[in-house]
């Protein structure tokens, strides 16, 4: 009982932290709703899918921006606040006090998914009123909605804090932690389907992004079943686990790169 | 009385380097002690070892009777860690971000008091990002206290302070000794360890050249009294001492007899009508014997 108190806690100052910070919060927001209202306006007549499943564009982009969404808040928020954290020596403090690092970090994750509720939930909405999105069979879909939504927080939650560990330092964070991402959201369909055949999908089934697209478009696209398709949550787990593994491993508290010893001059270093 | 801290043949490399090579020491519990040394000298590889923060390579730790390479958070419960050079979150304001880490501990400190105690209640609902470098030390400090810590650590706490804000830093150490706490600082401060310290560790090139009271360390307390005083030139041949420096009309004497010296130089000057201008009557300072003790490596501090 405790624990949870002290987690519901830690979730409410990265809360306040995280809607404080103009940085944080602008661009884990913005992007994406300024994705959804420029490509909708350029898009808004085409229809898109097969045969039997074709839509309305935004009934597609709408699925699309809350994966890009769920991708802003758990990866790039969550890396960007990690890897700042960890230079500016804000981790090493924290490691410094009884709290525990489940605790902390279960802070931060919380955070990423109350601002991921948020986020998805904003973006449906503008999706309803302004673009003529449906959410179909709300009842039976929503709780295969939930989960999967669950499921890729956890996958890019992981690979969030894997690229964490790869920054150097703050100037640094910006480049990595973007130049990862852009081309795996542009090839994976995020902007607009593209056709299964060519050779940027074959390229971007490998990483999760193709796969969390698909799967969120397919269970929201009001002419198919409606069944989760299992391959894709499969994936993105995988991947997940993975990039928790190696984030575990990889994890420093310390400030990168670590204090050397003693700036004395090395002596027989060739 | 028990050890807080007790340190057996430490040593640290760090690939090609030894920062640590076999310090032993021990603080008693309600001990002031301060390790003082310059930069590079194994401080705060050290220290960060007592913290638990960093690996040592060998030799035996124990800190309030845990090894701190497997303490854990029952561990950091009894202690306070200022550490040299660590952000705190620039979004919360002064008195959220010590409420946020006084949740940690089970033993807690009244918030506002303990912002009383650093001197920070104008800032209390400042953000952090707008504090200066200075009272952001300071929030450091009150940090490390909010959790009624049985031991301190301060990693040079008052580095870049003005001389206002240092002596209101070592009025807070002196309470702690007060209410008994134990203390663990670092320094390049030779002030600060004098003031401050029941026993200064001075450190260089990774190990102890020498430990004691601030009064005495380094034979400080056995060292020669130096007397200083002007006179004309030309009655420096009738002088009853002979100088050992002399600088122009400045004379230099060191003294194994401060009294009986005194007493000779004095009445020499009332017989002689001169009036000494400038007397001066002092020990070797702890810096004096310090940059003795750490020798080119002083250069750095």
């Amino acid at each position: 009982m405790k624990r949870i108190r002290l987690l519901a806690r830690q979730i409410e100052w990265e809360q306040k932290m995280f809607w404080r910070n103009p940085a944080a919060a602008v661009f884990t927001f913005v992007f994406p709703i300024i994705f959804l209202v420029i490509f909708s306006a350029i898009n808004s007549d085409d229809v898109v899918g097969k045969d039997a499943a074709r839509v309305k564009f935004t009934q597609y982009y709408v699925p699309a921006i809350v994966v890009f969404g769920i991708i802003s808040a758990c990866y790039t928020a969550l890396a960007f606040t990690l890897s700042i954290r960890r230079t500016q020596g804000i981790l090493k403090r924290k490691r410094g006090t009884p709290l525990t690092p489940a605790m902390y970090l279960g802070g931060v994750v919380g955070n990423a998914l109350v601002v991921t509720i948020v986020l998805t939930v904003v973006t449906m909405l503008i999706g309803i009123v302004a673009y003529d999105f449906t959410f179909p069979d709300f009842a039976s879909r929503l709780p295969k909605f939930a989960l999967l939504l669950l499921v890729i927080s956890f996958c890019f939650t992981s690979l969030g804090a894997l690229i964490s560990t790869f920054v150097p330092n703050e100037e640094a964070a910006p480049a990595i932690i973007n130049v990862v991402l852009f081309p795996l959201v542009f090839i994976s369909g995020t902007f607009g389907p593209i056709s299964n055949d060519s050779v940027l999908t074959k390229v971007a089934k490998v990483f999760p992004v193709w796969h969390a697209i698909q799967a969120t478009t397919n269970l929201l696209n009001p002419l198919k079943s409606g069944a989760l398709d299992w391959g894709y949550v499969l994936v993105l787990a995988l991947w997940g686990v993975g990039g928790a593994v190696l984030a575990g491993k990889r994890f420093r508290w310390d400030p990168a790169p670590t204090m050397r010893a003693p700036r004395r001059r090395r002596a027989g270093v060739s | 009385m028990t050890d807080a801290i007790a340190v057996h043949d430490l040593h640290k490399r760090y690939d090609d380097v030894e920062a640590v090579c076999g310090i032993d020491f021990t603080v008693a519990e309600g001990e002031v002690v301060a390790l003082l040394g310059p930069n590079g000298a194994g401080k705060t590889t050290t220290i960060e070892i007592l913290e638990g923060f960093r690996q040592r390579t060998s030799g035996d730790v124990h800190v309030l009777g845990i090894d701190p390479a497997d303490g854990g958070s029952e561990f950091r419960q009894h202690l306070g860690i200022v550490l040299q050079s660590c952000g705190i979150d620039p979004y919360l304001t002064v008195s959220e971000v010590i409420q946020m880490h006084r949740d940690y501990y089970r033993r807690q400190r009244d918030v506002d008091e303990v912002i009383a105690l650093v001197g920070l209640s104008e800032k209390r609902d400042t953000r952090v990002k707008l504090l200066s470098g200075g009272q952001q030390r300071r929030l450091d400090v009150a940090l490390g206290l909010i959790g009624d810590p049985d031991l301190l650590f301060l990693d040079e706490p008052t580095t870049g302070f003005d001389p206002g804000a240092r002596r209101q830093a070592w009025e807070i150490v002196r309470s702690l000794r007060a209410l008994g706490k134990t203390v663990l600082l670092t320094t390049h401060y030779m002030d600060e360890a004098q003031n401050l310290a029941d026993r200064v560790i001075v450190i260089a090139r990774g190990t102890i050249v020498a430990e004691g009271p601030p009064e005495t360390i380094g034979g400080r307390g056995r060292a020669a009294t130096v007397i200083e005083f002007s006179a004309p030139e030309s009655l420096s041949s009738t002088m009853p001492l002979t100088a050992t420096r002399r600088d122009g009309t400045t004379f230099t004497i060191e003294s194994a007899d401060t009294t009986r010296d005194l007493h000779r130089l004095t009445t020499w000057a009332l017989d002689a009508g001169i009036a000494l201008e400038g007397l001066t009557v002092t020990k070797p300072s702890l810096e004096d014997v310090y940059l003795e003790l750490v020798g080119d490596d002083g250069g750095e501090a």
